[in-house]
């Protein structure tokens, strides 16, 4: 009977992640648009027909044309190749703000659920108090506090979510120190450090890479909206938020300089959505993919 | 005519067979009993009967006849007509297959309305009196309670209830009893059978326990990797079955009637792991509220010695998952002493602790999650490997595989990740984690109740295995008492928390000094138990004038 048990099982072939998140039309999108994005941030100098910085690179407000593909602002300035360079702020500001918010996040959150006890509750607590105003509000206090640059507005974009995600990585860490493997370990002789780095992080990482995604759409969100209010970008950084902003005033006048970054913005935040719907379900073991 | 008949019943996944060609008939009033292993594609069986198949299986071939009729050519709509109101269902997770966000109440009288159009005051009537027949009492005031309201029992008593209000012609049970302790097994398989023969409803039970089709079935059909390897009487097929695999399944199935252990171990002082007046309450401690501490456990005195097994037996709520931890020093908040070959493990923390638990390993009972998903094999022993024995290197990996060939499984497998074992393999790996610190004494928190009998059978001979070749103490914690007869030197019998009864395994099992030990001998559903009814011999039809 026992030869029957431990005849080998066949090894499920497993398909690498790219393989299974391009197979799922929203992975496919997301990942499509992203790669757009790479492209215009890695190769803006060379794609840009103008400088995105110098000024009457044509007459002021210019309509879209042969000329100027999407137009120019009040200053004469190439509306497409403001968007371009813009990019790369805009996945800077992306990275920077997720990176520092899931770093946070992580250690406060594995840090609680594996300590428990008073750890967990002055950890926790603190974080309720922090969720109880709106992530934009920190931020602004954040950057009143310091000043308003792109720096900083990355910064208090990235702080302002950690509660969002010691709690996301809170819960996932818990659900996991409540299996037994977790204990297991724990009998094998693994102290803290070990438990928490390599049985906690490496279990939980999975749930963190997805919010991570859909986080970089907020953080980005979040960065334009404080170049909008003149807290983030500051002229003449071609930054989405605050091109949006400046467009305002020429809003009849010229609707192309709100139409496009409002665009782009769009499409970013799209992308990283259904791109991190798409990583939840192919990171998802039950879904068949593996 | 036969109340149901599967007619070459074929189901696939893709193209990948699970059951194949299975011919199966169920007359009126009779009790059909489905047994194999997992995987075998008895529950499988039993969906595709009610076109309830999982998005990834289709029925592949074949037909089911309802009184003759074709159901497997139904519409969506026809067959929602049929479920229910012609077969009903019960599942085995009594406490996820009632909807939690409405009343009893609601739950009942719904499919009775829509079912059997009848007004709202005679569909809440019905369920009274199901209710009271399904033994369950103030039935005005538990109608109007919600499920979270009911014990496990209770809930799958109402299921019943409500399955039978409709009066089906065919009930399909699937493991109806798996997640019940014992003591409510028993009540819960005496009411299904005193409904169904009341009402004349026939029924399939499917299950994989071979107990429980003695005491239930009048025919029984064996499946194997979706075939069909026998049907027959009960009597007939648990008696002198013909198929080589039916006698390999029944001689694995642990039997009251088992002969006990009789290598006496080595006599040790000190013993290997002993409890003095050990307890453990849970307070309701809040920063804000504190409400009486719940009592787990109490005034546990305990020992093992080198070499011997005692085991833990107790219902769900006893305690006995606790006791191990406590064991293990996973849990460290207990009143009383622990002590491992003599010194005192209470109270120590950090590397005195990781040292002192290096002594005493644990195995656990879910082999799906006793395991890192994300460790192979090799990372999983090279943890206590390294950290308790400081191995590293080649010494580490060539030990890992004795570790590995120890617990039967092949060198090849080192480097595999639990998924891509099946649940007993993983078992011997918990097992072979728990060897690799070279502990004193290994606690099994029902190591085998998760496994297929046959699985079982060989992960219990190999624990007993290592026991002789290493002198390593089991403190082993499981509800089955069969399985203690076989395993155990001694036992302890834990109920509310505290020991009713303890003593060698043959003075236990065969003369219970408690009242609790006795109900928990009488309620264990015996393979040798056919008859015992009065109706392995009987056909249905006599049944029923019988009860007439």
């Amino acid at each position: 009977m026992s030869a029957v048990e431990v005849a080998p099982v066949p090894r499920p072939a497993s398909r690498p992640l790219w393989l299974r998140l391009v197979r799922n039309p929203g992975g496919a999108i997301g990942l499509a648009i992203f790669a757009v994005l790479i492209v215009a941030a890695v190769f803006a100098p060379w794609i840009a027909p103008y400088s995105p910085i110098k000024l009457a690179t044509g007459r002021p407000l210019t309509p879209p044309g042969a000329a100027h593909l999407l137009g120019t602002d009040e200053l004469g300035r190439d509306v497409f190749s403001r968007l371009l360079f813009g990019a790369r702020l805009t996945l800077q500001i992306g990275a920077i703000a997720v990176g520092i918010s899931l770093v946070a996040g992580l250690a406060l959150g594995l840090a609680a659920a594996h300590f428990r006890g008073w750890t967990e509750r002055i950890l926790m607590r603190s974080t309720d108090v922090l969720f109880s105003f709106t992530e934009t509000l920190i931020a602004l206090a954040f950057v009143a506090v310091l000043g308003p640059s792109l720096t900083n507005a990355m910064l208090a974009v990235g702080v302002a979510a950690i509660p969002f995600y010691a709690r996301t990585a809170y819960a996932s860490a818990l659900s996991e120190t409540a299996k037994p493997y977790y204990e297991g370990a724990e009998a094998a002789g693994a102290g803290p450090l070990r438990l928490i780095f390599r049985h906690l992080l490496p279990n939980v990482m999975p749930t963190m890479i997805v919010v991570a995604t859909l986080g970089l759409s907020n953080a980005i969100l979040a960065a334009a909206a404080l170049g909008f209010l003149g807290l983030g970008a500051q002229p003449p950084q071609p930054e989405w938020g605050y091109m949006l902003s400046a467009g305002r005033d020429f809003m009849n006048r010229a609707p192309w300089l709100m139409l496009y970054p409002g665009l782009a913005i769009a499409a970013t935040v799209f992308a990283f959505n259904i791109l991190g719907d798409a990583l939840r379900e192919a990171l998802d073991p039950r879904s068949g993919g593996r | 005519m036969a109340v149901l008949a599967m007619e070459g019943l074929s189901v696939a996944f893709g193209d990948d067979p699970v059951v194949q060609d299975l011919d199966l008939e169920i007359e009126r009033g009779e009790t059909l009993a489905l047994v194999g292993e997992s995987g075998s594609g008895k529950s499988l069986s039993a969906l595709a009967v009610m076109n309830l198949l999982p998005r990834r299986a289709r029925r592949s071939g074949g037909r089911v006849l309802l009184g003759g009729q074709n159901i497997s050519a139904l519409d969506d709509a026809s067959m929602r007509r049929v479920r229910g109101a012609r077969i009903g269902m019960i599942f085995q997770e009594p406490m996820t297959s009632l909807t939690p966000v409405l009343t009893i109440e609601r739950q009942m009288t719904e499919a009775l309305i829509a079912h059997r159009g009848v007004s709202r005051r005679a569909a809440r009537d019905r369920a009274g009196d199901m209710l009271a027949k399904a033994g369950i009492g103030d039935v005005g005031r538990r109608l109007r309670q919600y499920p979270h309201e009911f014990s496990g029992g209770m809930r799958q008593r109402v299921m019943i209830a409500m399955t039978l209000a409709l009066e089906p012609e065919l009930l399909i049970a699937d493991e109806p009893t798996t997640a019940l302790d014992v003591t409510v097994q028993a009540q819960i398989l005496d009411l299904m059978r005193d409904l169904t023969r009341q009402s004349g409803t026939s029924l399939l039970l499917i299950t994989h326990d071979m107990g429980v089709v003695g005491e239930m079935a009048d025919r029984v059909a064996v499946m194997r990797r979706g075939r069909l390897v026998e049907t027959g009487p009960v009597a007939r097929v648990l008696g002198a079955p013909a198929a080589p695999y039916t006698r390999q399944l029944l001689a694995a199935v642990p039997r009251m009637d088992d002969p006990v252990r009789t290598d006496v171990p080595p006599p040790a002082s000190p013993p290997a792991l002993s409890f003095a007046a050990v307890g453990r309450s849970f307070g309701a401690r809040g920063l804000l509220r504190r409400g009486p501490p719940h009592r787990v456990l109490e005034d546990i005195t305990l020992s093992v010695a080198a070499g011997e097994t005692v085991a833990l037996v107790g219902e769900s709520g006893s305690g006995k998952s606790t006791l191990g931890r406590i064991g293990a020093s996973l849990d460290l908040d207990h009143a009383g002493t622990v002590r491992v070959e003599g010194t005192d493990i209470t109270g120590l923390r950090g590397g005195a602790l990781r040292r002192a638990r290096s002594r005493v390993q644990i195995v656990f009972q879910d082999p799906f999650a006793s395991l890192d998903p994300r460790f192979t094999a090799v990372q999983t022993l090279a943890e206590p490997l390294a950290l308790h024995r400081g191995l590293s290197g080649k010494a580490l990996r060539a030990e890992a595989l004795r570790l590995l060939d120890r617990v039967q499984l092949p060198a090849a497998m080192i480097d595999r990740l639990p998924h891509e074992f099946s649940g007993g393999q993983r078992q011997r790996i918990a097992i072979s984690r728990a060897l690799a610190a070279e502990p004193r004494v290994i606690i099994a928190d029902e190591p085998t109740s998760a496994l297929d009998v046959s699985v079982q059978a060989a992960v219990l001979d190999l624990l007993r295995d290592i026991q002789r070749d290493t002198g390593v103490a089991y403190l082993f914690i499981t509800h089955d008492l069969a399985v203690v007869r076989s395993v155990a030197h001694r036992v302890a019998v834990l109920k509310g928390g505290r020991i009713v009864e303890s003593g060698p395994v043959e003075t236990v099992m065969d003369t219970p000094q408690s009242d609790y030990t006795r109900a928990l001998l009488a309620a264990a559903p015996k393979l040798g138990a056919v008859g015992r009814n009065d109706r392995g011999d009987l056909t249905p039809s006599q049944m029923e004038t019988d009860d007439a």
